[in-house]
């Protein structure tokens, strides 16, 4: 098997290669953020971050996620208060909490912390990438999916988002902090999550850390949402000729998502939909679709990219199309 | 000294670029994903270039890195939604030389979990061995090994016929 497996799939990747294009913007992107100069404020900073890696990439890239969620996480604790969890597990010298739940309509955040038991500080690398504002926080939290696949039995559609680690603010403390997104069509009244492994090097030791265990919570999904609904309740024909039922926007403080129905296929019977969110104040959400069968989430970039809280009052249009590159069905939602 | 960084960059940019810009397709599903992910790779090692210390081939860190990449993309995006291998095939040009059985070989492959194709991609396609892969998905090789295993037995239930002689 193996030679006739790497013989194929090196005939058939042959004609992947990639574009001249991209390997010059490699070169320019990674050799050029030398000396470039730094910006005032750290809110400046990511919008600045945001703009280049969306016009460089035309998506969101990994490099400023960090920052964004630390923002909103912080602007959202200004105005709301999370539905305390108060849940810890302690394995191999490490606990890791489940502190807050904070829930709109359809997607939930945990955050949580991971701290040393021993109260000695928790040391990660910090690293700071040449697009990032601020260092980011080394340290790998892997969770079973399995959870994830218990609710799926019951056929209810959903995904997950991290969990990653905040930037640490505290390096002389013993935790760090960590936020994880879900998203499911419907809620159970309980659900459980279940980490693995926790993996990072420890800055005061220069080795890597990795701790496999089981740290497991089921908790109750009883959370107030406190997004806005925004209905939409249009039929949309797209070129390919699938029509698609637009729902519900859902306009969250950390994050946007719209739901609907595929009524019709397109040529091929493909699901392709791209759906961008305008704002009023020209900035431009790109979308990606969660679901994959005729109904469908469409989650709006992660934490708004970092432009704050967006209110029904903020958004100007849905624009629909097939594929990222096409023109688009531009819907109007402005009153 | 910059200028022998930037050299040392634009030579691994040349001589890995392709070999990790396939990795990264079949790991992500996506070509703008995968241009991104070795964009990040290999600005990752820029960073590290000082500190390589040549305990593993370049070909091999890189690999490394691109694959932990990768993990990160997966888990970092809303990028959950399921892999379109049809779309995806339908992306890269077949090559002249390329069998009828490849696209089905490379479809199945495809449809694997993540959690699967990483060994597979990397056992079976980059000959890496078991420890090395273990070592580079932080995994027990226990567990490589096993889910090697099943990714194998899966592998060739959807094949049948193919590994007859194998």
């Amino acid at each position: 098997m193996d030679d006739k497996l790497k013989q194929a799939i090196d005939r058939r990747m042959a004609g992947a290669t990639l574009p001249q294009a991209s390997k010059t913007r490699i070169l320019q992107t990674v050799t050029g953020g030398k000396g470039r100069s730094r910006m005032k404020t750290k809110r400046m900073m990511i919008l600045v971050a945001a703009a280049v890696i969306l016009l460089i990439t035309g998506c969101v890239g990994v490099a400023v996620y960090r920052d964004w969620a630390r923002q909103s996480m912080d602007d959202w604790e200004q105005d709301h208060s999370g539905t305390p969890l108060n849940l810890s597990q302690s394995y191999d010298g490490y606990t890791i909490a489940l502190d807050e739940m904070y829930g709109s309509t359809r997607t939930v955040y945990i955050k949580g912390t991971v701290s040393r038991d021993d109260g000695k500080p928790l040391r990660t690398e910090q690293v700071t990438e040449e697009t990032e504002s601020i260092p980011r926080t080394q340290m790998d939290l892997v969770m079973d999916d399995k959870a994830m696949v218990d609710v799926n039995e019951n056929s209810i559609r959903g995904g997950t988002n991290g969990p990653y680690v905040l930037p640490d603010t505290d390096q002389n403390d013993n935790k760090v902090e960590f936020v994880y997104q879900m998203y499911l069509e419907e809620w159970p009244e309980t659900y459980t999550i279940i980490f693995q492994r926790i993996s990072y090097v420890d800055t005061d030791l220069d080795r890597m850390q990795l701790f496999y265990g089981n740290w497991t919570f089921t908790f109750p999904t009883d959370w107030e949402p406190v997004d806005e609904i925004l209905p939409i309740d249009q039929q949309v024909t797209l070129p390919d000729g699938a029509v698609v039922q637009l729902e519900n926007l859902y306009l969250a403080p950390l994050g946007v998502s719209l739901d609907g129905q595929f009524l019709q296929y397109g040529q091929n019977n493909s699901y392709a939909f791209f759906a961008q969110l305008q704002l009023k104040n020209g900035e431009m959400l790109r979308g990606t679709d969660r679901g994959g069968t005729e109904d469908f989430e469409i989650q709006f970039e992660a934490f708004n990219r970092g432009l704050g809280h967006i209110g029904a009052d903020d958004v100007q249009a849905l624009i629909i199309s097939n594929t990222a590159g096409d023109e688009g069905i531009t819907i109007p939602l402005a009153g | 000294m910059e200028n022998d960084r930037q050299e040392t960059l634009t030579r691994m940019v040349e001589a890995h670029g392709d070999r990790l810009y396939r990795l990264c397709l079949l790991l992500l599903g996506d070509p703008h994903l995968a241009e991104d992910a070795v964009q990040d790779t290999m600005l990752k090692a820029w960073r590290g270039l000082d500190n390589y210390a040549q305990r593993a081939s370049e070909k091999t860190w890189l690999t490394t890195i691109a694959v932990n990449v990768c993990r990160d993309y997966r888990r970092l995006y809303w990028c959950r939604k399921r892999l379109d291998s049809e779309a995806l095939l339908e992306q890269i040009p077949a090559p002249p030389d390329a069998e009828p059985q490849d696209d089905e070989i490379l479809r199945q492959v495809l449809s694997l979990a993540p959690k699967y194709r990483e060994p597979v991609l990397l056992y079976y396609w980059k000959q890496l061995t078991i420890p090395e892969i273990a070592a580079l998905l932080h995994e027990k090789e226990n567990t490589v090994s096993t889910r090697l295993r099943r990714a194998r037995a899966q592998l060739k239930e959807t094949l049948k016929g193919w590994d007859d002689d194998g």
